[in-house]
């Protein structure tokens, strides 16, 4: 029944999608501004709709929840990070990029500074920071459809790939405005009725403490299926069922004894667990009694409150610099409308951020079995099945299922508006054809990418984007409104710098081995290193170069701050 | 300077920001590049900077004092509202209305200060 109710779900987003996409393109002429800015009438509220809708993603709708469960109190910190770099961009960006007149982050650079140079160093921050996050969209499609319906992974990749071209293709900025901003309500809907749905539940099963006793362990006797192969570490001596392959012996249904210590677990292995075992974790996850599972303050892991302030600032820096959230100010009427939708974000998010950290919560005492298979993205997924089985259930997994491919449409169609905005100015002629070929490169390269993709990779990837931004086009962007010396060799340096030690970094945590002490606590989380030495290279280069500031920086900045009513633009 | 895009972008809708024609105007003076223009815009980003940098400090505040202050007062994270550990009511509760407070309380005093500004120009 859950099957069907996702399926009715997903069909009915994507019906929504397609009604309100055509909708935007039935109402006026179809215009080269149209198609990048819609016309740029787009009212505050509506546009702060749209872009709550554009940041929360699959990382947000799905990851927070998994993250909370996974790892505890401490990621209770990035959605206070993520409103919180709305209330910066409030203040440093929004009206004067609006102000600016550029259309893009590569638009703006080359306005400020004058370099052909700096514009293609931007735009290529720009195609990585898109595409980092683009495939993290993809990729949690097919865990949603795969662990609903069982569908293979493709499938729900190919349901998102679809769906956005069409609505960026035919309608551009005009089209997904509305399908972005219908969906925030959608997202804040399919979020809410469930929880305070399984929070009664919850309250009338007794109300566990998620935050007593020890590890987790399974309340009543469980099956576990593993769907993709995993490594898992078992904490204490357990005797269960096994139907498939564990260690490399196959079993059929026989009695099996666990010990302590790492086990490898194949695909399609179903395992049964007595009540009171204790659950296995997959290798990455730490093993977390309930008292240290309930602290925010990274005492879990090594240097954690450093952790806690690099990822905070990684957080609050990216959300300043992500191209295709700028890009949404320009839909704005004036500066003044783009400062007043920056400041509605903030409300709309906390409206949503009040839901995943409960998801989080109650899957540590319902779906403990997603620590063991890795799967903990689908915390939010499973909780309504697993709490109220039957037609309540899968209703509210049909709901839920809707939240999450709103989800990753929303957020995958103003990347690829952002990429296809940005890939589109290398072709030669413009306008809205080269857009259109823009956008299926945006799609196409991800999708060369996705299958070597696991979800740790993707939660590692989301991050990445984020640091990127936050040591490379925030610096700039900053820099290049505030201050009238920047010059466009300090730019190009601090780009180079900030953004290729962050992805350095990002790859470094990906694919070398684990380390320890202090290295791993900075290549996990290097933001609080690089984000300053990126601003501070862009500052000096500046100054040592400071005869080659452009000879209109007063006047771009006057541009930049001025109100409309005084320098019409 | 800018693309054809940009430029095609940044033209402007009917009606919005439709300027008044004033006998001085700002808009020329900076075109012209003399040195009042500039000094009056100096002053407005100097001004919009003042406010921005407060709003930052505030938000700064928040952000590096509370899990300074969680792992300098441990006991912090036993206490329990409700049976719900405190620090779980702050964060996922407490502190996400403090960000829309100060985003409203910084869109007040930005117009504050364009609204000023124009005022100023239009008495010159």
């Amino acid at each position: 029944m859950a099957v069907a109710a996702a399926l009715t779900a997903l069909v009915a987003v994507l019906g929504m999608s397609t009604v309100l996409g055509s909708y935007g393109r039935r109402r006026t002429v179809r215009t080269t501004s149209d198609f990048l800015v819609a016309s740029r009438g787009v009212t505050p509220l509506w546009n702060a709709s749209a872009i709550g809708s554009e940041y929360i993603s699959a990382a947000a709708f799905l990851g927070t929840a998994g993250l909370v469960l996974a790892h505890g109190a401490d990621m209770l910190w990035l959605p206070l990070g993520a409103t919180a770099g709305y209330v910066l961009l409030l203040a440093l960006v929004t009206a004067p990029l609006r102000r600016s007149g550029a259309y893009t982050i590569s638009d703006f650079a080359e306005w400020r500074l004058g370099s052909r140079a700096v514009r293609h160093t931007v735009s290529c921050c720009v195609l990585f920071i898109g595409w980092f996050y683009l495939l993290p969209q993809f990729q949690g499609a097919g865990v949603t459809l795969r662990v609903l319906t069982g569908a293979p992974v493709w499938a729900g990749w190919a349901v998102v790939v679809g769906v956005v071209l069409v609505l960026v293709v035919s309608g551009g900025m005009r089209s997904i405005t509305a399908v972005q901003a219908a969906q925030f309500w959608v997202k804040l809907v399919a979020v809410a009725i469930p929880a305070v749905a399984l929070l009664s539940l919850w309250h009338l099963d007794g109300g566990a403490d998620p935050t007593a006793g020890a590890a987790p362990a399974f309340e009543r006797p469980t099956t576990v299926r593993v769907q993709t192969g995993v490594t898992v570490e078992v904490p204490a001596e357990v005797r269960i069922a096994v139907n498939g392959t564990v260690d490399g012996h196959s079993h059929d249904g026989d009695r099996h004894l666990l010990t302590p210590g790492r086990h490898q677990v194949a695909a399609g292995t179903v395992l049964a667990f007595p009540a009171g075992a204790q659950v296995p974790h997959v290798e990455h996850l730490p093993v977390q009694d309930g008292g240290t599972w309930a602290m925010p303050n990274g005492s879990s892991v090594e240097h954690g409150l450093y952790g806690t302030y690099s990822a905070l600032l990684g957080v609050l820096l990216g959300t300043m610099g992500l191209p295709h959230i700028l890009m949404r100010f320009y839909t704005n009427t004036c500066g003044r409308a783009a400062r007043r939708t920056a400041a509605m974000v903030p409300a709309l998010l906390a409206l949503f951020y009040v839901f995943p950290a409960l998801y989080g919560a109650l899957g540590r005492l319902y779906t403990p079995e997603l620590l063991m298979t890795g799967d903990t993205d689908a915390t939010i997924l499973m909780l309504p099945q697993r709490v109220l089985p039957g037609a309540a259930g899968a209703v509210l997994t049909g709901l839920v299922a809707a939240g999450a491919f709103a989800a990753f449409i929303s957020t995958s169609c103003g990347l690829v508006v952002a990429i296809a905005g940005t890939a589109s100015q290398f072709l030669p002629k413009g306008g809205v054809a080269s857009f259109r070929v823009g956008a299926v490169f945006a799609l196409a390269v991800p999708m060369l990418l996705v299958p070597g993709l696991d979800s740790r990779g993707a939660g590692a990837l989301v991050t990445l984007a984020l640091t990127v931004s936050a040591c490379s086009l925030c610096p700039l962007l900053l820099l290049g409104i505030w201050w009238r010396g920047l010059t466009a060799a300090g730019a190009g340096a601090g780009l180079a710098v900030g953004g290729g030690l962050a992805v350095v970094a990002g790859l470094a945590t990906l694919f070398a081995g684990p380390r320890t002490g202090w290295p791993a606590a900075i290549l996990t989380q290097p933001t609080l290193v690089v984000a300053p030495a990126a601003a501070a290279v862009m500052v000096g280069v500046s100054l040592l170069t400071r005869r080659h500031v452009p000879r209109r920086a007063d006047r771009a900045l006057a541009r930049l701050h001025l109100p409309e009513e005084i320098v019409p633009r | 300077m800018s693309s054809p895009r940009t430029r095609r972008a940044r033209a402007l809708p009917d009606g919005a920001g439709a300027a008044r024609s004033p006998s001085w105007n700002i808009a020329r003076d900076l075109d012209e590049q003399t040195e009042l223009g500039a000094v009056y815009a100096r002053d407005l980003i100097r001004a919009q900077l003042r406010a921005a940098l407060g709003t930052c400090a505030l938000v700064g505040l928040v952000l590096a004092g509370l899990p300074l202050l969680l792992s300098r007062v441990p006991e912090l994270n036993r206490v329990r509202v409700y049976e719900v550990p405190l620090p779980w009511l702050v964060l996922a509760l407490g502190v996400q209305p403090v960000w829309v407070l100060l985003a409203a309380r910084h869109v007040r005093r930005a117009e504050r200060v364009e609204r000023d500004f124009t005022r100023l120009v239009d008495r010159t």
